[in-house]
């Protein structure tokens, strides 16, 4: 039992992996580089580099606010997760040795892991895209804090006052990391779900109608305000219902995100049971 | 003494009937051969035994026990299609990462299934180098190493050379002396007739003949 246990973790590492280290993950590294790059981080650093002053690197929270940003990421995590229902030729022989239920299982971990690796790899992204005009502390520098002023008067400026008024660089950093590790997680699941309940292309509308909810839900804000409750990605921000009446709070994140992974996992441990195994083409 | 029945397998991928009330039984310590064209059904017989692809219809019966649809036969050791590996890791590590899922790894006997294959445990050269021969020896080598009373091999003898395939006739006719089952699909006649004790054709989905 310990062994089988041992070796499910080695697989659960493997997998991990192959995911971190494939093709697909290099190229929606290199999209976000490029649109990150573009969208703001050059300007900051030119900024930086004019005025001689540092920054907190901690973007990812500003930048999911802004919706095209955010569409661009939605879709990066639908093509990272378009592999569904994940099943490599080389794992055949390992699904034969621990059966249909702890293949599933290991997969939902290591889409766990994966996802938070992601989000890992997208704060260390900010911080070799400022590298060296990086401020470390638990205040906000004075840069961020001039812009988050100006966006008082002009909003094309990403950076919220609201959330510098209320939360630390810190609390902002930790909360935006575990709510899109688990957000990102909850959608591979449910990705995984589909392709496993119905079939692939469903999977991947549904990936799809997910990554375009932020549009939607920007542009009919003032229509239909209760469209942010059912746009995923904007809660990798920090939302409060303080900010925007139309902002759902953490505890109603919270709790969709928990039903949500439990209701994808019981089902894939129930459908696993008659599904068949159709090897897909490596990446 | 059958150890594996199929009763009545049938299966479908939607209108396309793959497998048809096919009847087989496996005998204990016997190599049981199936023959057949391509897309005569020999593969998916083979998953539905592994227990890959579920059954419409049908049973699957080891050892007098009937297996849920879809229940993996992790009994038997098994070479499906084309063998796969993770290609970063050299062949050593790949048999590794397999044994100690049920067993305590033991780094000289793997090295000795290794040898016995004919690849060369020691080196270091990664199976996205290997040529399709080494793999097909590391697939042998990964399906026999747990010692397990069945094996399941579907065209086992897949890129290797004149040499190679004399030699695995060998080690497979050992096997069987040894109190082995093997099921096996060839299209290679000589396999066939100098390896199987019992002969089953398929054609579109359905067994033909046994002899």
């Amino acid at each position: 039992m310990i062994n089988k246990t041992k070796a499910c973790t080695k697989y659960i590492w493997n997998l991990t992996l192959q995911k971190i280290f494939s093709i697909r993950m290099l190229i929606v590294l290199i999209v976000l580089y490029i649109f990150r790059d573009v969208y703001i981080i050059r300007d900051l650093r030119q900024f930086c580099m004019d005025y001689d002053c540092n920054m907190v690197p901690i973007f990812i929270p500003f930048l999911v606010n802004c919706f095209d940003y955010i569409f661009v990421f939605g879709f990066c995590i639908l093509y990272l997760f378009s592999d569904i229902p994940f099943m490599n030729r080389w794992e055949m022989y390992y699904i034969n040795r621990i059966g249909r239920k702890n293949w599933i299982i290991c997969k939902i971990i290591s889409l766990l892991f994966v996802s938070a690796i992601f989000m890992c790899i997208n704060y260390i992204m900010d911080l070799v895209m400022m590298f060296p005009y990086i401020d470390i502390g638990n205040d906000w520098d004075r840069l961020t804090v001039s812009l988050a002023n100006g966006a008082l008067v002009w909003d094309g400026n990403i950076f919220s006052p609201k959330i510098i008024n209320f939360y630390s660089p810190v609390q902002i950093g930790m909360h935006s990391y575990m709510f899109g590790s688990f957000i990102i997680f909850m959608i591979a699941n449910c990705m995984f779900a589909i392709s496993i309940t119905i079939n692939r292309e469903i999977a991947i509308l549904f990936g799809g109608m997910i990554a375009t909810m932020p549009i939607a839900a920007y542009n009919s804000k003032f229509v239909l305000p209760y469209i942010y409750f059912f746009s995923p990605l904007n809660w990798i921000s920090v939302i409060d219902s303080r900010f925007a009446y139309y902002l759902p709070n953490n505890k109603y994140v919270i709790s969709i995100i928990m039903l949500c992974l439990v209701m994808t996992v019981v089902l894939l441990v129930y459908k696993i049971n008659n599904k068949d195994f159709v090897w897909g083409r490596e990446d | 003494m059958d150890v594996i029945k199929v009763e009545n397998a049938t299966k479908k991928f939607g209108s396309n009937r793959v497998l048809n009330q096919v009847y087989m039984s496996f005998e204990k310590g016997k190599i049981t051969g199936i023959v057949g064209r391509n897309g005569s059904g020999k593969t998916v017989l083979f998953k539905c035994i592994c227990g890959f692809y579920c059954l419409d219809s049908g049973d699957i019966i080891y050892d007098n026990n009937k297996l849920k649809n879809g229940q993996i036969l992790d009994e038997a050791g098994i070479i499906i299609e084309n063998p796969a590996f993770l290609e970063k890791y050299n062949g050593l590590k790949n048999l590794e990462l397999l044994y100690c899922i049920n067993n305590k790894v033991d780094k000289a006997y793997l090295a000795g299934v290794m040898k016995s294959v004919g690849l060369e445990p020691k080196s270091r050269k990664k199976v996205s180098k290997y040529s399709m021969g080494m793999k097909q020896r590391l697939a042998i080598a990964q399906a026999t190493m747990e010692n397990k009373d069945i094996l399941i091999l579907d065209e086992p003898m897949n890129g290797l050379d004149a040499e190679g395939v004399d030699y695995f006739r060998r080690y497979f006719q050992e096997l069987k002396e040894n109190g082995k089952t093997l099921i096996l699909a060839s299209h290679n006649k000589d396999d066939i007739s100098m390896l199987c004790d019992k002969v089953y054709t398929m054609e579109n989905g359905e067994v033909v003949s046994m002899s």
